[in-house]
């Protein structure tokens, strides 16, 4: 009986272990972050800019650059890149704010410095003069000998840029703006949107990205892979519900009254036990106490049966009391203090199973006699222990 | 009241559990340094040889530099367009070939402008020596383009370079080895040809055909002007811009030095000529005096300072660009 309750209970504490296994599993599955994440920024300029160090961080992701028409990206040495840049605005992704956002930064060209000079000389004014209103609303503080230059009428075939490197199937670089492309390592071209695997592009190389046409390009996104640990989310909730499980068996049982199918257990149990009876072996304590024959028959109304050149009137008496208090009763010798274990259960005294002389020996036998029967006759419950002690139970 | 303490912490742990569970952003590290630490790779390098002789194959057709715009350029463009005056004479000799495939390719770590790259070709024919090239790039607009070129001194050998993954230090002419500097070896080899070979600095440098031919050259002519009672001169001046000098494996230095020259020859009471094949190089019209314009291309090895060894010119070239009657423009 004590048994099923142990069970049942245990069981509902499984299943209240169990649900609170799959509440904490499920939350922490359904807000599992996940492992494919796009950093992204807006881009406003025509070049975009990534150093080395930055594609350390998604070495295996992708670094995706959108634009309209053709984009094309080039590599270099990071002190050739940043030669390169000196004329050019350009936004440069340098950081990682937060997973989904790239964080960018954007360089201008300084704008030039006013000569001290007064170099503003006759043509530089008769060239500006030349220009548009719209053009002088806006002059520029200090014109260039090139840009004096652009600014004039004059159709000097020396006015004509520097041919540039046209772009041939050997040499996939694009000049832009004549601009030279013997710095660029590798080139990477697509229509729209690139993607460069961040594995592709040498290591220690700036990536420079860039529109064919100068146009500004819109966006650049960068894929990382974020390492969850969620490998314990699965197994939580695998337990969690073997747990409810037994935890809804054990409630089940808790409506049944099981009572009949206990006294059929223990009915069971007992004939079970009757069985086992039978097939005693011989010689054990169980068998020759059913047996009887081997337990002496000491008569309690007679005057103990001691011979008398076995013991002197001293030793009889000494016998006595011992037997009377039951202290030291030595059974062994007697070899019917087959519940030895029960009689000292019941009077609480442990027996320190010396041997005494025969004389002491068979007054404890009778002192043991005493003790058998009690045992049999009441148990443990049935009165004071021998020693005059109350038993525990 | 214990209830909803005790949700609440099972709460407040499921989230730290899964606080724990989401790693922080990642932070940008330190990358790899670059592999090819020189200017240009092999492919860099190849693709501007490519379309250099691209572009003097062209011209070569054409025979005209016109077309050589962005990858020949300098003293190169001007002695190719004198050899092609030279090939439209009659019997008129044939512009120098130029292999465009390299034994090796010397380029430059230089960080700044402008950089140098040096092929070595293969020989061209059993007559002829390999050729050095020079590209330069002056600034990191502008492409590398073909400046010069020089055939290897017979029985000169040209030093180990460091490699091209590495490439050599670009040298400035202020560098020294051991006491002199870069720039001092030049001037003294360029004051050797001023005085000749009878001069001290004759036993300072390393025997050399160029020099030889030039000396030989200039006292043939000076006999001739003295027969005509006319006097020859020449000049050499150096052009220390367009000098660069690249460090080489055992510490030494390879210098590649453009120079001018300039050979007057005046008679008196006569008119002077020019061979046929000059002809055509001709600016002016020649009475008793004449100038051979030259854009000569000196490659000396400066060994270490710890070397026995003296300064040899290894690779040396003397072209005529123009003949006029009264020296240079």
């Amino acid at each position: 009986m004590e048994i099923f309750l142990s069970l049942r209970t245990t069981g509902l504490i499984a299943g209240v272990i169990g649900v609170i296994l799959l509440i904490v599993g499920f939350v922490a599955d359904s807000v599992r972050p996940p492992e494919d994440v796009v950093a992204h920024a807006d881009v406003s300029t025509s070049v975009v800019v990534v150093q080395s160090d930055f594609l350390t961080i998604s070495p295996e992701g992708t670094l995706s650059v959108e634009g309209d028409g053709e984009i094309v990206a080039y590599t270099a040495r990071p002190v050739d890149a940043e030669a390169w840049l000196a004329e050019v605005d350009y936004t440069e992704v340098n950081s990682l704010p937060d997973w989904e956002v790239l964080g960018t930064r954007d360089v201008a060209v300084p704008s030039p410095t006013p000569s001290p000079e007064p170099s503003s000389s006759t043509s530089a004014s008769a060239s500006a003069e030349a220009k548009t209103d719209e053009k002088k609303e806006t002059p520029s503080p200090s014109p260039s000998p090139e840009e004096k230059e652009s600014s004039s009428a004059s159709p000097s075939p020396s006015a004509s840029p520097e041919p540039a490197i046209v772009p041939t199937e050997a040499d996939p670089f694009i000049a832009t703006e004549g601009r030279s492309t013997d710095l660029w390592r590798n080139s990477f071209i697509a229509t729209n949107r690139l993607d460069i695997a961040v594995d592709s592009v040498p290591t220690g190389l700036t990536l420079v990205v860039m529109t064919e046409d100068g146009s500004a390009l819109t966006g650049t996104d960068l894929t990382l892979t974020r390492v969850v640990n969620d490998d314990w989310i699965t197994p939580l909730l695998w337990w969690g519900a073997v747990l409810v499980v037994a935890g809804l068996i054990a409630l089940v049982v808790l409506f049944i009254d099981l009572r009949p199918a206990q006294a059929r257990g223990e009915s069971w149990m007992a004939s079970r036990s009757a069985e086992k009876k039978g097939i005693e072996k011989d010689g054990s304590r169980r068998s020759r106490r059913a047996a009887g024959a081997a337990i002496p028959q000491a008569s309690l109304d007679d005057a103990p049966a001691i011979t008398a050149d076995a013991a002197t009137a001293e030793e009889v008496t000494e016998a006595e009391a011992d037997a009377e208090s039951g202290v030291d009763a030595s059974a062994e010798s007697d070899g019917v203090l087959a519940d030895r274990d029960r009689a000292a259960e019941s009077d609480g005294v442990h027996g320190d199973q010396d041997t005494h002389a025969d004389a002491e020996s068979t007054e404890g036998v009778e002192a043991g006699v005493d003790h058998v029967n009690d045992a049999t006759e009441g148990g443990p419950d049935d009165g004071p222990a021998p020693d005059g002690t109350e038993d525990r139970s | 009241m214990r209830r909803i303490t005790a949700v609440a912490m099972a709460a407040a742990g499921s989230a730290v559990l899964l606080a724990g569970c989401t790693p922080a952003v990642p932070v940008a590290g330190v990358a790899e340094p670059v592999e090819v630490t020189a200017a240009v790779t092999d492919d860099q390098s190849a693709r501007v040889q490519s379309q250099t002789f691209e572009e003097l194959a062209v011209a070569d057709e054409a025979k005209s530099t016109k077309t050589l715009d962005v990858r020949v350029g300098g003293d190169a463009k001007v002695v190719r367009g004198a050899e092609y005056k030279q090939q439209s004479a009659d019997d008129g000799p044939k512009p120098d070939v130029l292999p465009a495939d390299m034994q090796a390719v010397y380029v430059t770590s230089a960080d700044t402008w402008p950089r140098v790259m040096v092929g070595v070709s293969d020989q061209p024919s059993e007559d002829t020596t390999p050729v050095v090239s020079v590209w330069v790039q002056d600034d990191v607009d502008t492409p590398y383009q073909f400046r010069n070129w020089a055939h290897m001194v017979p029985g000169a050998t040209l030093p180990a370079m460091p490699g091209p993954t590495v490439g050599a230090d670009e040298l400035s002419m202020d560098s020294t080895i051991g006491d002199d500097t870069l720039q001092s070896y030049v001037d003294n080899y360029l004051e050797l040809l001023r005085k000749g070979k009878d001069d001290d600095l004759n036993e300072t440098f390393a025997d050399d055909s160029y020099r030889d031919q030039l000396f030989t050259a200039r006292g043939v002519l000076t006999e001739a002007a003295k027969k005509a009672d006319g006097k020859y001169v020449d000049t050499v001046e150096p052009e220390e811009k367009s000098t660069y000098a690249l460090a080489t494996a055992d510490g030494g230095a390879l210098i590649f030095a453009p120079l001018r020259i300039d050979s007057s020859f005046s008679v008196e009471d006569a008119k002077v000529s020019v061979p046929a094949a000059d002809e055509p190089l001709v600016d002016g019209d020649l009475v008793d005096k004449v100038t051979h314009e030259y854009l000569d291309m000196v490659v000396m090895y400066v060994p270490p300072a710890d070397s026995e060894d003296l300064p040899a010119v290894v690779a040396a070239d003397h072209h005529l660009v123009r003949v006029s009657p009264d020296g240079a423009k």
